[in-house]
């Protein structure tokens, strides 16, 4: 911070102020629903023990609405420390930087989403394989061919290790023909 | 027959090398099995058993013995080394293990956890065979109003993770329970926000959360900061095993841990959760460095390891006892008896002693196997952090995905622990402590069921909770373990002030 | 330099140890000739099954099987899934029986036990009444003139709200009078844990299946007030429900499905399969061991069997609420 000029912290300040105020309206808006939920429910469950399957649902809604409503205060004041990525160098933190660093963080965000879509179609080799691969590259690995190569080794091993050893088998993938 | 007798009965029962190597076999088998990520104790237990069918009897229980302590290790393995706990039992295990594994003391905290799984074990197999019929008396007259007091004391802990501001805490707290109520209400078979979807039916899986929370937020934040993070992982710091001090930090807890977990074990609703719970947030109280909580201290590794194991050995007093299993191990181990046409329960100790206190002295059997086997391998373990950090964490997100979706073969499931990923990333940027959201999981649901049978037996009356003697106790002491320490707090600082006040005048 | 080269080599061999233990479980499963569902977690009834006919088709060497269990939404998601993978196929088979039967029917299920091929019902659990040993209910006319006057006042302990045991609890009272809706119904998960309670006497009267409580019943934990069965079980000195009046009965079956889309042939080859377990000897003696009832039906009995039960439970459960 101590090498920080003004004209730097402003942007930064009203962007860790956006960010926690989006995480406080989430948290009143999921207090809503869950209270909604509890509404659908309806109120003719509890006739001989007063408390029916609604109440919960109530009760924790009311209280995520009102915790997020006390946190949007801390996020307006600017007190909640909200920060998609950084750097050891703080002050160096450059917008291309910060950037870069959190298009790493979507890479592996993206590999956990290939597993849980291609793991039934492709197997569990392959959609580990690709996981394991999109995760080295994001943390910085460059040798992408041998990265493949090991992460298809190592799952390589689990599913035969789970499905011969263990007897539970793992998706072997339905577009290669196999059951 | 006399406990003592009957136990070295057991012995001269159990102890042949046939025997001794069946327990080998079922501790290495089950450690193997309990290490890889969403096969929890119940599981490897269920996998397991048709090697045992062909054994005699007494065989096959030690290897069942085995197996069962195997498991239980083998998940908090995964915990401690790759913050992936396979249970719900080991989940606290990952909240100050991990920590030490990264601080370059992954061996200790294995050590510790084998040594304490050990002494507890052990106490705990002493207890089963000194007062089963006694504590399973106590144990039947908890009623659904004294378990209810029993969550709320559970609840209390979560002051022990709520980290450093009190609303951020809570709002994962509610978070936790919200996610709770997800699935079909036990009492009135209504789907609750379910949003007609068939997977949330059943509600959501702690083992999802937690490891969705610990280990694929983790990956995700780490990799936001790399290059600040870029030596934080250290495979082994200083000597590899438990130092002297951190054996003079670890031995009091494992005794209280043991001490912890037996009755819990031995309740039929009480389960191995909620005394983890309790002996980390006690330990923590009784730290003389509270400030090394949430860092890696190893308190609170050692204390809830010792506990989860008494809790599991706990389990088999009304199993034995009664034939009643609590939990889905224990229902596993019941249906391996009836395959022997054994029926546990209250004539099992009468109608087959050989087999009872076989049993009891190969549950101590195995839990030597454990120490034998998993001490020297702690070492081998740790080394897995010296792997560098691109093929870590992407082993680690594998190892994450098989786990979770090796729970129910569930594509759905591996969804939801993308959401949990990013949740769990989106909690840490915003320092929003993620433990109390699964302690919240856990405790919730439980909590409002019990509420609920209590003034459904009551027909509404909500003085039932005052009323009954065992949940009025556990409420006050529930009470005093929330305004105790604020207050002795008060009073420490004042004094301090007076005594400053004192010296500058 | 010694004591270190012997721990390594120490750990070595712990390490081996681990791998040649791990070969001999990966001895036990090759590539198996049928893949059982038990769409539940293990423990179960559905997990007990199929692993029961499993054993048997290993022991009278009629092929080798895997058994994968697939929990969730009870029973839906393990049938839906069989059902989407393995549609025509002439070597897979799923468990199900009464409990699927009701918990489709709460849940709005849209996959049900009429979307595979039935094969054969296999066996049956009966459903006893008990209250702890203590009760001042001592006989079933007790606790009907306890729940005619207040009923309320009667909590029954069980398992899951829906289940086999709310169910036994819903069709007493309707038998005698009494609204099924006002039944004070307080559901536990899993027979441990309602077991205690009844036997802890937390609650007025519990439901439960015969060979779960019979320990309990015999070691006089618990006093037993009727059985679920229609007639007498030969061999059990319980009175039925029937005969004391009360006119209601329920057996908790289950049994095996093949998947749709099969031809006639390999329905044949099925029902051939499942007739040769159930005739075996180890097939008995797991009946036995389990306390199961052999209630072995084959083909399109049990089809229309299923159909019958599907009508039933559904009328029970819309009375008891659950299902509107």
């Amino acid at each position: 911070m101590i090498g920080e000029t003004e004209r730097d912290a402003e942007p930064r300040l009203s962007q860790k102020k956006v960010s926690a105020t989006v995480i406080s309206v989430a948290l009143v808006a999921f207090g809503l629903f869950v209270a909604h939920q509890g509404y659908l429910i309806g109120q003719d469950q509890s006739s001989y023990a007063r408390v029916g399957p609604q109440v919960f649902p109530y009760m924790v809604g009311a209280g995520l609405v009102i915790v997020g409503v006390l946190l949007s205060i801390d996020a307006l004041k600017g007190t909640w420390p909200v920060m998609w990525a950084e750097t050891a160098d703080e002050h160096a933190l450059s917008r291309p930087a910060y950037w870069r660093q959190l298009s790493n963080v979507g890479l592996v965000a993206l590999g956990l989403v290939v597993n849980a879509f291609l793991i039934a179609p492709l197997g569990f080799v392959v959609s580990s394989t690709l996981m394991f691969a999109l995760t080295t590259r994001a943390f910085g690995s460059r040798r992408i061919p041998f990265d493949l190569a090991v992460g298809a080794m190592f799952s390589g091993f689990i599913f035969l290790c789970f499905t011969y050893a263990l007897g539970l088998p793992l998706p072997s993938g339905t577009i290669w023909g196999a059951r | 027959m006399d406990v003592f007798d009957g136990l070295m009965h057991g012995f001269a029962v159990a102890l042949t090398a046939g025997n001794l190597l069946w327990a080998l076999v079922g501790v290495t088998l089950g450690t193997a099995v309990g290490v890889l990520p969403g096969i929890g104790p119940a599981l490897t237990v269920a996998l397991l058993m048709p090697l045992t069918a062909k054994l005699e009897p007494i065989g096959a229980f030690i290897m069942f013995g085995g197996i069962y302590y195997g498991a239980m290790y083998g998940s908090s393995t995964t915990s401690i080394l790759l913050n992936t706990p396979g249970e719900n039992s080991s989940v606290v295990t990952a909240i100050e293990g991990n920590q030490m594994a990264k601080r370059g003391r992954g061996a200790a905290a294995l050590a510790t956890a084998a040594i304490g799984s050990f002494v507890a074990g052990t106490l705990a197999t002493f207890a089963l065979a000194l007062f089963a019929p006694s504590v399973v008396t106590l144990a039947l007259k908890f009623g659904p109003a004294d378990y209810f007091a029993l969550m709320v004391l559970a609840f209390t802990t979560v002051a022990a993770v709520l980290g450093t501001s009190l609303l951020r805490g809570l709002a994962s707290l509610f978070l936790g329970i919200a996610i709770g109520l997800v699935g079909i209400d036990m009492q009135t078979g209504q789907a609750r926000m379910a949003l007609d979807i068939p997977y949330l039916l059943d509600g959501i899986e702690v083992v999802i959360l937690a490891v969705g929370l610990f280990a694929v937020g983790e990956t995700l934040f780490v990799v936001s900061r790399q290059k600040l993070l870029a030596d934080q992982i250290i495979p082994i710091k200083g000597q590899i095993w438990m130092t002297k001090d951190e054996w003079r930090r670890s031995w009091k807890p494992w005794l209280r841990g043991s001490v912890i977990g037996f009755p819990f074990g031995a309740l039929p609703a009480g389960g191995a959760e909620i005394p983890t719970f309790l002996s980390y947030s006690l330990e923590r109280r009784l730290s003389k460095n509270p400030e090394e909580f949430g860092k890696g201290a190893i308190e609170g590794v050692a204390g809830p390891e010792a506990t989860n194991n008494s809790a599991v050995t706990g389990v088999l007093v009304p199993l034995l006892t009664l034939g009643l299993p609590t939990s889905a191990t224990a229902a596993i181990m019941l249906a391996a008896f009836q395959q022997y046409g054994l029926h546990p329960g209250p004539l099992l100790f009468q109608s087959n002693p050989d087999l009872v206190w076989g049993l009891i002295a190969s549950l101590y059997i195995g839990n030597v196997m454990l120490l034998v086997l998993n001490l020297p391998l702690a070492g081998v373990w740790v080394r897995l952090l010296a792997i560098p950090r691109p093929y870590l964490y992407a082993g680690i997100l594998v190892f994450a995905g098989l786990g979770v979706y090796s729970l129910h073969a569930s594509v759905f499931d591996l969804g939801t622990l993308c959401l949990f990923g990013v949740l769990g990333y989106v909690m840490r940027c915003a320092e929003i402590p993620v433990s109390p959201a699964i302690l919240g999981l856990i405790l919730g649901p439980m909590a409002e069921q019990q509420f609920r049978r209590a003034l459904a037996i009551s027909q509404g009356d909500p003085t039932v909770f005052l009323t009954r003697p065992i949940s009025a106790t556990i409420l006050t002491i529930a009470l005093i373990a929330l305004v105790a320490p604020p207050l002795v707090e008060y009073y420490r600082s004042r004094r301090r002030r007076c005594v400053f006040d004192q010296a500058s005048s | 330099m010694t004591t270190i080269l012997r721990s390594t080599r120490m750990k070595a061999a712990a390490a081996g140890l681990m791998m040649a233990t791990l070969m001999i479980g990966a001895n036990r499963v090759q590539a198996a000739d049928y893949e059982i569902m038990a769409p539940a977690a293990p423990g179960g009834g559905y997990d007990r099954t199929s692993r029961a006919v499993e054993q048997v088709l290993k022991q009278d060497k009629l092929g080798t099987a895997t058994v994968i269990n697939v929990g969730g939404a009870g029973g839906a998601i393990g049938l839906a899934q069989f059902i989407r993978n393995r549609s025509g196929s002439d070597n897979a088979m799923i468990v199900g029986g009464f409990g699927m039967i009701a918990s489709f029917a709460t849940n709005k299920s849209k996959v049900t036990l009429a979307d595979v091929t039935p094969i054969a019902r296999l066996m049956s659990e009966y459903s006893v009444v008990v209250v702890p040993k203590d009760s001042p209910i001592k006989t079933l006319a007790d606790l009907v003139a306890q729940l005619k006057k207040n009923t309320n006042g009667v909590s029954w302990a069980g398992g899951s709200a829906g289940g086999t045991d709310h169910i036994l609890a819903g069709s007493i009272a309707k038998a005698i009078g009494v609204d099924p809706k006002q039944v004070n119904y307080v559901a536990f998960s899993g027979g441990g844990d309602s077991l205690a309670a009844i036997i802890g006497g937390q609650v007025t009267v519990g439901v439960g299946g015969f060979s779960e409580l019979a320990d309990q019943i015999k070691a006089g934990n618990l006093r037993v007030l009727a059985i679920s069965s229609d007639k007498r079980v030969p061999g059990v000195d319980i009175p039925t429900l029937k005969e004391q009046g009360v006119d209601a009965s329920l057996s908790n079956w289950r049994g095996i499905a093949a998947p749709p889309g099969i031809t006639p042939a390999q329905r044949q080859a099925y029902l051939d399969l499942i007739a040769k377990v159930v005739a075996s000897k180890s097939w008995k003696d797991i009946l036995q061991t389990n306390g199961w009832n052999d209630e072995y039906l084959a083909g399109d009995d049990f089809k229309t069997y299923i159909a019958n039960e599907t009508t039933r439970i559904t009328e029970i459960l819309t009375q008891l609420g659950l299902v509107k």
